[in-house]
């Protein structure tokens, strides 16, 4: 995933480092897959010291895991079909450094740290958690979206698909 | 009423309600062949009523029908009674109706609003509470649903009570019930719980009033009272008031403050894979070890067993 050219942290590689943060943390507990939203483009710019990845990203899937969830208690699988939508910062605080081939290893060298912004609110009212005050099915629940403005772009609830 | 600071709530609606339907009952628990009592008239009335009013056609665009609804039972305590506007704020806030420049209900249903004051709800709440009126009556006289009402005595009289208590995922209506004696008519008890949403206005995390001004009134939820009819640690449950009727009262045991404990910034950057959903806020005894019971004030939606028992009107 490095640029072959110059062995330096792009884009490219910033995307699979946040799909490999997301799914790794995600993943056990939602069984779905990860998209990155390209609208935003070619997000990147540098800092004194770091180089920086803007990477705006959605996981879908099925809520199968526990998660955690009031202190010590989790969260039980409600089977709820969940989307977690985020952007995530990829600070490379290294980028003056050649890229290690193999991403994994470069994650874990501790050289790329990750700033999360994540729609939690979301995810917790999709199982159930909020509002309703403990879990439960959404089958019969159907979402309108509140006027915001002309200029807000749809989300991934604004459809009226049955989930 | 409806701005409850603790999570169980009587209030003087509530009272006046039962002693609606329960005035001189006592005769019939103290001699069972006593068969009248002004409280039976009133049920048999209200039981007739909210059949029909249960019977009634409902409109999923429309709603209900706006006459001859729940708050329109004629034998309802007025606003005078009760001390307030009790009839436009169990409409709006509790059945989610719009009141008119004239007065009249526009019963329609809002697509996706609210139902009144109930947080995140929608529903029919006067179709519930006209069920729960009629199941809770029938229970209370001894009828099948549905059993005619009968012209003479009823097979029993048992007392009614009713509570409220937030906050729950949607509204609903319990009807419980507990026989004394088969022996006796009146050997027996009603108690319904309406279980609503929440609305909104804060419940203390502290049952005890702090009122540092001394205006009665909590200094961080207004509708904690300490006024006289709050009592800390309760000794005595009373079965009379001053005036020597039966009365009633309500005790709240619980820890003596709360603090929340807060979700931390999820925000805050870290390492590959370090990282994970919020932990939900938790609430915790700010001394595990101190536990108060304490008797709320009527206008904390309390019961003052030390005053004489409300009057029907």
């Amino acid at each position: 995933m490095k640029n072959d050219d110059d062995r330096q942290f792009a884009l490219a590689t910033a995307h699979a480092a946040v799909e490999l943060d997301v799914a790794g943390v995600l993943g056990a507990f939602l069984k779905g897959s990860f998209t990155v939203d390209e609208s935003i483009g070619e997000s990147t710019w540098r800092s004194e010291t770091s180089q920086f990845f803007a990477v705006r990203w959605r996981f879908e899937g099925k809520h199968v895991g526990p998660i955690p969830g009031f202190g010590h208690t989790f969260i039980a699988p409600t089977e709820n079909m969940v989307t977690v939508s985020g952007l995530t910062l990829v600070e490379n605080t290294a980028p003056d450094d050649a890229a290690l081939d193999d991403l994994e290893t470069l994650l874990r060298s501790g050289t790329v740290v990750f700033h999360r912004f994540i729609d939690w609110l979301a995810v917790f009212a999709q199982i159930g958690v909020l509002h309703l005050g403990r879990p439960m099915p959404l089958a019969d629940i159907r979402f309108v979206p509140p006027n915001r403005g002309m200029s807000r772009r749809p989300g991934y609830n604004d459809q009226q698909d049955d989930r | 009423m409806g701005k409850m600071p603790y999570h169980l709530e009587k209030g003087h609606y509530l009272l006046l309600l039962e002693a609606t339907l329960n005035e001189g009952i006592e005769a019939v628990v103290d001699v069972d062949t006593t068969t009248d009592f002004p409280g039976l008239a009133r049920r048999c009335s209200m039981l007739a009523y909210m059949r029909d009013v249960v019977d009634r056609p409902c409109s999923l665009s429309g709603g209900e029908i706006e006459d001859n609804g729940v708050l329109d039972w004629p034998e309802f305590m007025s606003d005078a009674d009760v001390g307030f506007g009790i009839r436009e704020i169990i409409a709006e806030d509790w059945f989610g109706y719009r009141i008119r420049h004239d007065g009249s209900f526009d019963t329609s249903p809002h697509p996706n609003k609210p139902t009144g004051m109930w947080d995140g709800y929608q529903g029919n709440v006067e179709r519930i509470v006209a069920n729960v009126l009629v199941r809770s009556l029938e229970v209370s006289l001894g009828l099948d649903h549905g059993d005619p009402i009968p012209s003479g005595p009823p097979p029993r009289s048992w007392p009614l009570y009713f509570f409220f208590k937030c906050q729950q995922p949607f509204f609903e209506g319990w009807v419980t019930w507990q026989c004394h004696s088969v022996n006796r008519r009146a050997a027996g008890q009603v108690t319904v719980i309406f279980a609503t949403p929440g609305h909104n206005h804060p419940v203390s995390d502290h049952p005890i009033p702090i009122d540092a001004n001394h205006d009665h009134k909590d200094d961080q939820v207004s509708t904690l009272r300490n006024d006289g009819e709050f009592l800390e640690d309760p000794t005595e449950a009373k079965a009379d008031d001053p005036t020597g009727k039966p009365h009633q009262g309500v005790w709240v045991v619980t820890h003596r403050d709360h603090k929340k404990l807060n979700v931390f910034d999820t925000s805050v950057p870290s390492a590959y894979l370090e990282w994970g959903p919020p932990l939900l806020p938790i609430i915790a005894p700010e001394n595990f070890c101190d536990v108060v019971t304490v008797q709320p004030a009527a206008l904390s939606g309390g019961i003052d067993a030390l005053k004489p028992g409300y009057v029907a009107p």
